[in-house]
């Protein structure tokens, strides 16, 4: 699978629906977005790290919890770290950090029902970026929007943000809402769904 | 490893070891976390005296858990020079439409309040993004708002004007059980840190 394709056809998140929670509520700013997604990928390849590890030791059939149990400890281990030196991101990642676990979770499932144990490192890695992608995307657009501003980092103390919209425009505060977010994605989902439909077609034509 | 455990002692050894590498982590980062709670309540109770530092003029007491109160869920002491109780950090859980968060109030000994900040959040972007209305403006008589992520006091509040029910940010962050806990707060303390 390539990466167009990961990104367009088999997107997590607008063709197969997985993830919306963290796109929906942690893409009201740019920062936020993209960390969320840093973290995915980067406990995705954390918790298949893990599971070779351990993997001879257990049957396959309780594999799935011992999957759970590793990313859950990552994420707890992500918790705390932030919790001492990023209080302030930790605020805004809120209840979505934990839940991540799942998230990722259920990402890798996928990856696991697509591709069995065929590439998968890459197929992990793809749908990790994928996501980054994906969650980068909707938080750049959302925030430019719905506050005029471009936020790459939020430190204590230090901020790096980029004011977009200037007078006389007026930035459309609704779309940084929860609400907002929602009908961004579906008409993202729409967008893609198009796009699905129109490189089929073409294939099908090209085809025939 | 087959025939020494069984798969139950596998997945307890798994637990057990995943519990002792958080403990140890929390453990060697703990006096940052505690470095940053001592930050956030200077940053409070700079709105009683501005040269607050504590470990210097005030001492941080052992928090204490508040049970049934609606709102009042612990408190902390905070001690002068002598030993005496001259402000209490309280912990409120005030509730709302769809969010729950988490409020950290203090007041004076007479339930004068402080200062006030949203500690924690289920649901992020409420402190964040949101401004107290004009009329939350009015309500916590001099006490600040002040905001955790930037640390930083953001707005001065005015005299309490109860009946002016608003919202913060529209349904989520409920400007009438804010009110009701930020006065729960204030009586309780006035009480002298005990149930009515």
């Amino acid at each position: 699978m390539s990466f167009q394709e990961r990104m367009i056809v088999k997107n997590p998140v607008f063709s197969l629906g997985l993830g919306i929670g963290p796109v929906l509520a942690l893409s009201y700013r740019f920062d936020t977005a993209w960390v969320t997604g840093v973290l995915s990928l980067l406990l995705i390849l954390l918790g298949k790290g893990s599971v070779r590890l351990v993997k001879d030791a257990f049957p396959s059939a309780i594999l799935w919890y011992v999957r759970i149990t590793i990313l859950t400890f990552w994420i707890a281990l992500m918790e705390i770290v932030f919790e001492a030196y990023l209080p302030g991101l930790r605020d805004s990642l809120g209840i979505y950090l934990p839940l991540l676990a799942v998230n990722t979770f259920i990402l890798e499932a996928i990856v696991f029902g697509e591709q069995g144990d065929q590439n998968e490192w890459y197929g992990s890695l793809l749908l990790g970026l994928a996501y980054l992608g994906t969650i980068a995307f909707v938080g750049a657009f959302r925030e430019i929007v719905g506050s005029g501003t471009l936020t790459f980092i939020m430190l204590p103390g230090w901020t790096l943000r980029y004011v977009i919209l200037g007078k006389p425009l007026q930035p459309i505060r609704f779309f940084i809402l929860p609400a907002g977010g929602l009908i961004l994605y579906g008409y993202l989902k729409a967008g893609f769904r198009l796009m699905v439909i129109r490189a089929n077609r073409g294939r099908i034509e090209e085809e025939s | 490893m087959n025939r020494y455990l069984p798969i139950w002692g596998k997945i307890t050894l798994l637990c057990l070891l995943s519990a002792l590498s958080l403990g140890l982590v929390h453990w060697g980062v703990s006096f940052r976390i505690h470095k940053q709670e001592n930050q956030t309540f200077e940053n409070l109770l700079r709105g009683w005296k501005a040269d607050t530092r504590l470990g210097k003029n005030l001492t941080v007491g052992a928090e204490r858990v508040v049970p049934s109160m609606r709102f009042v869920k612990s408190y902390i002491p905070v001690r002068g020079t002598e030993g005496k109780t001259e402000l209490f950090l309280v912990r409120l859980f005030p509730g709302g439409y769809v969010n729950h968060y988490q409020l950290l109030a203090a007041y004076t000994k007479e339930g004068n309040l402080v200062g006030c900040m949203v500690e924690k959040e289920i649901v992020p972007t409420v402190s964040t993004y949101s401004k107290p209305s004009p009329a939350l403006l009015k309500v916590l008589g001099k006490g600040r708002w002040v905001s955790r992520t930037s640390g930083m006091e953001t707005l001065q509040m005015e005299s309490l004007q109860r009946e002016e029910i608003d919202a913060i940010s529209g349904a989520t962050f409920t400007f009438l059980s804010l009110v009701e806990a930020l006065q729960e707060g204030a009586s309780f303390v006035i009480r002298g840190g005990k149930r009515p």
